[in-house]
């Protein structure tokens, strides 16, 4: 497409993708999503459809067994996805923003070989780099690894691993040489198979229950030399810049998780009589949902924009935050209007707005919170 | 074998439509389309008999304008092996002979022993093109095909819908064309690779010339059939209900259906 064209202009493949992930949700997600928010489990049949539809390796080149297709598509898949679940969406988030991203971008042509067609087609993968005690301060991580003969040892835990309940492959971020602070930090892979390592505490969470959140141990887990992603020490550069990627993929969950409030508010406010009259009827409401619709196409515009900066190949490290600042502000307003247009109705979990309301609240939280997007942006214009 | 399923791109069912000026069209102007409900199970249908027999084609077919293109994209991204575009203005704007007619001759141009079509359009609605295309080719036509097995021999075994949950089942001889009804199966979720693939099969678009038509067999020159106008239905909120015992609610009813509605 003609760069110049209007963001929201899809081409005719994005057309026909995002018809069919509409009907995916519509048909196998919708009637699953109130059980799996309460039973806090992803539904397999899912996961396989997501598989088999070339929807866990979105822009993974054809020869490494992906869909070929591009950034835009995954963003777009993503959006489409958090409409009708957030959950669903970040399963697929996580697999294509970050992990197939950084082994892309980073891995060995051997190491792309192996992971690339599985991750496209059969395994999850998940991205460990938070600890109990690094969370924003990321490189102060205390999980280390050791050089042995022909490989490594790492020992440590993760915490608030996302998918890493379903996941086989998870990058591992570990400190080589504390003594060089970032500049010890590695990207390695490892296998759930791999002896010492294990899956600990889910955590029982208050939105997007039905993606896993969990606890890793590595309890000395020994992984040959071809399984560092990058260079030693240069953990740090996968880290960042794969996340800077990644917040395009949350402020496209968030934008889709908004879009999906504006619609069942619109339907709702059509449907609900107050005063002998439906309440959309009344200005009240549709200031509300036109304020809705104006604040989900400015996320729109700014996660379709940033998106196509990344494929341009351009700087987009500022565009990447504003893009998930605005869709976490955003998501969390229209899911909460949402509520009080659905009224009593809506502090129920009988409607799905409820939980919209709990989903949204984790855009703040994940991928670099919602005031180091701030400091991001701070940092481009003092600079 | 090679299968023809004939395909035809109507409004999204979930478009609001609008009737144009003349009184006889709706406005196509930033309308969404999509492949007819049941056309989109005749290419599933065709796409599970080729997966079972584990060889032959599936070609599709539509008449349409140039956004009719879309449909076809959509069912080789599907899994259909390349399409026939009837986009040539000649054929546009026929009543259902028309499109049979051409079809017809796409289907001898094809040697085609197996043609499905949806049951019926949902836009016009006329549900008359596969059993005209059948008449045409002297060819037997089962319509309401919920279930299609292929048999030894040139057989095939059809299950046919009737009312109240009963079902035909019958045998019939190819060459056949045989009319798809919906709902009966999940039409596959198409895969990005379908979409990425889609892109490098074939369409083609003969002209009437090349299919030995001649402009008044087809399209408006060749039309017999007139829409005067169109309108939409109108709307009556009334709604009743009838309460009690249920042998004084069913006489209560027909005595209102009788004396009120007068159609009984």
């Amino acid at each position: 497409m003609d760069q110049r064209a209007p963001l929201t202009l899809l081409t005719d493949d994005q057309e026909m993708l995002v018809t069919e992930v509409r009907r995916f949700c519509d048909e196998v997600v919708s009637p699953r999503v109130r059980e799996m928010d309460e039973k806090g489990q992803l539904d397999p049949a899912i996961l396989e459809h997501l598989f088999e539809m070339g929807l866990m390796g979105i822009d993974v080149p054809d020869e490494y067994g992906g869909s070929g297709m591009g950034f835009t598509e995954a963003i777009l898949v993503i959006m489409e996805l958090a409409r009708v679940d957030p959950s669903v969406s970040v399963v697929c988030d996580v697999q294509n923003t970050l992990v197939n991203n950084a082994i892309r971008r980073w891995g060995t042509e051997e190491q792309r070989r192996t992971w690339l067609p599985q991750l496209a087609s059969k395994i999850v993968g998940a991205y460990a780099l938070s600890e109990a005690s690094s969370g924003s301060d990321a490189f102060s991580l205390k999980a280390r690894a050791e050089k042995t003969d022909g490989g490594w040892k790492i020992t440590g835990n993760k915490l608030w691993i996302t998918n890493g309940k379903e996941a086989s492959l998870f990058l591992i971020f570990a400190n080589v040489d504390p003594s060089k602070g970032y500049k010890g930090i590695t990207c390695f892979l490892v296998h759930r198979d791999d002896a010492g390592f294990s899956v600990g505490k889910k955590e029982d969470k208050l939105g997007i229950r039905a993606s896993s959140t969990v606890e890793l141990v590595l309890d000395g887990v020994v992984v040959p030399d071809d399984r560092v992603l990058g260079e030693v020490g240069k953990g740090y550069k996968v880290a960042i810049e794969t996340l800077n990627e990644g917040r395009i993929g949350i402020g496209a969950q968030m934008v889709g998780l908004a879009q999906g409030a504006l619609e069942h508010a619109i339907a709702w406010a059509k449907e609900r009589e107050q005063f002998g009259k439906p309440i959309a009827s009344f200005q009240a409401i549709q200031t509300a949902l036109a304020r809705m619709d104006a604040e989900i196409e400015s996320a729109r515009l700014a996660v379709l924009n940033a998106a196509r900066l990344k494929e341009a190949g351009r700087p987009f490290v500022r565009e990447a935050a504003i893009a998930k600042w605005i869709g976490a502000e955003v998501a969390e307003r229209a899911a909460s209007i949402a509520v009080e247009i659905f009224g009593g109705y809506g502090f129920t979990k009988d409607y799905p707005v409820e939980k919209l309301f709990r989903d949204a609240k984790i855009g703040k939280i994940y991928e670099g919170t919602h005031t180091m997007q701030l400091l991001t942006i701070a940092k481009g214009l003092l600079a | 074998m090679k299968i023809l399923v004939a395909i035809k791109q109507v409004p999204d069912k979930n478009a609001r439509l609008q009737i144009d000026e003349s009184g006889t069209r709706i406005v196509e102007t930033d309308l969404s389309w999509e492949i007819n409900e049941s056309d989109r199970y005749a290419v599933e249908t065709a796409l599970r008999l080729k997966e079972a027999r584990g060889d032959g084609e599936v070609v599709v077919v539509t008449l349409g304008p140039e956004r009719a293109r879309k449909a076809i994209s959509s069912a080789l991204a599907m899994g259909a092996d390349r399409g026939i575009h009837l986009v040539d203005p000649d054929f546009q704007g026929g009543d259902p002979l028309c499109v049979a007619r051409a079809l017809a001759a796409v289907t001898r141009a094809e040697d085609a022993p197996l043609v499905l079509c949806g049951t019926r359009a949902d836009d016009d609605g006329y549900g008359e093109t596969p059993i005209l295309l059948a008449g045409l080719l002297d060819r037997p036509a089962v319509f309401l095909t919920i279930g299609v097995e292929p048999l030894d021999g040139d057989r095939l075994r059809v299950v046919r819908e009737l009312e109240a949950a009963r079902q035909e089942v019958s045998e019939i001889p190819l060459p056949a064309v045989l009319g798809i009804q919906s709902g009966i199966f999940d039409v596959r979720f198409t895969s990005l690779k379908g979409i990425m693939a889609a892109k490098k099969k074939p369409v083609s678009q003969p002209t009437p010339t090349e299919l030995g038509l001649s402009a008044e067999q087809i399209g408006k020159a060749g039309r017999r059939l007139e829409v005067l106008s169109l309108a939409p239905p109108e709307k009556k909120g009334q709604c009743e209900f009838i309460e009690g015992k249920p042998e004084e609610v069913a006489a209560t009813l027909v005595e209102k259906l009788r004396r009120e509605a007068k159609v009984l």
